[in-house]
């Protein structure tokens, strides 16, 4: 919050930085977080900031989340359980 | 169950299962908490949605009939492990939504099940597939209110998407294959069959 993030109105675990041309989206759930931002530098701003206020371990590009897999692929992602 | 014999459709084409049919299954709390299993999958495998659906109908008293279907999209997850959904970057930023229904298919209230897709971009981003919770006396019914399950969530996802900061550039196309439900939808007259819709 003090970061900048708002609250959204339609999830109530999704969290929007907005400011000019620059946007992050902050998806928490418990304990795991799923940060997207619009460039590389915010990224690494924001999740440098949260690592101040909290222990937090950065597992780099998205793999796993509540169980479902991601694949980044050139064309796109692909989601799965197996 | 790993040795089972492949199947290519998650169900069996004839009509639905009553809830009557058959004997209560010897194990009814392994019948639970698969079917919860199941549930948690479809985040990632739109194409058994409805099977599951229709599973689930028969959580609170599950029979013989009901296992076997449920043996049998086992058997079809077991064939199509390797199924993903993807997501893939994409130009335009569209919401199509496509809704479906049948009607009076519950052989036990006569409710119709309706089920919608909706795509932003190519992307199949969210699905459903829910008995309707009141009776529909006619098949242009049934599909109105498909149609008006589909058109709540995308409008839903419009207004999440303006949220994000990136609202929809053009408006939502939104199909259904029931032409008299087409009028209905665009021009909502006054009918002794659909006055009370």
């Amino acid at each position: 919050m003090t970061l900048g993030f708002v609250k959204a109105k339609l999830d109530t675990s999704l969290f929007i930085y907005h400011h000019g041309a620059q946007t992050a989206y902050l998806l928490l759930y418990v304990d795991d977080i799923v940060l997207i931002a619009s460039s590389q530098s915010l990224l690494r701003c924001i999740i440098t900031s949260l690592q101040q206020e909290f222990a937090m371990k950065d597992l780099r590009v998205l793999h796993h989340f509540l169980g479902v897999t991601v694949e980044p692929r050139a064309s796109g992602l692909f989601l799965h359980q197996r | 169950m790993t040795n089972c014999k492949p199947y290519s459709t998650p169900v069996d084409t004839h009509g639905k299962l009553s809830e009557a049919e058959g004997h209560p299954v010897t194990d009814p709390t392994a019948y639970r908490s698969l079917v919860g299993a199941l549930q948690y999958l479809t985040f990632t495998r739109p194409d058994i949605t409805y099977a599951v659906q229709q599973i689930c109908l028969h959580m609170h008293d599950p029979r013989e009939p009901h296992q076997t279907a449920l043996k049998r999209l086992l058997c079809y997850l077991r064939g199509t492990v390797n199924y993903r959904l993807l997501l893939q970057r994409s130009s335009s930023t569209e919401l199509v939504v496509y809704t479906n229904t049948d009607w009076a298919g519950c052989p036990d209230t006569r409710r119709s099940t309706s089920g919608y897709a909706v795509f932003l971009g190519g992307n199949l981003v969210s699905w459903s597939s829910k008995r309707q919770p009141v009776v529909s006396r006619s098949s242009v019914e049934a599909e109105y209110r498909a149609v008006a399950n589909g058109m709540a969530k995308a409008s839903w996802l419009q207004q999440l998407l303006a949220e994000l900061h990136s609202p929809l550039s053009r408006s939502t196309l939104i199909y259904c294959d029931n032409v008299s439900a087409v009028y209905l939808s665009t021009n909502p007259v006054q009918h002794q069959r659909t006055k009370h819709v």
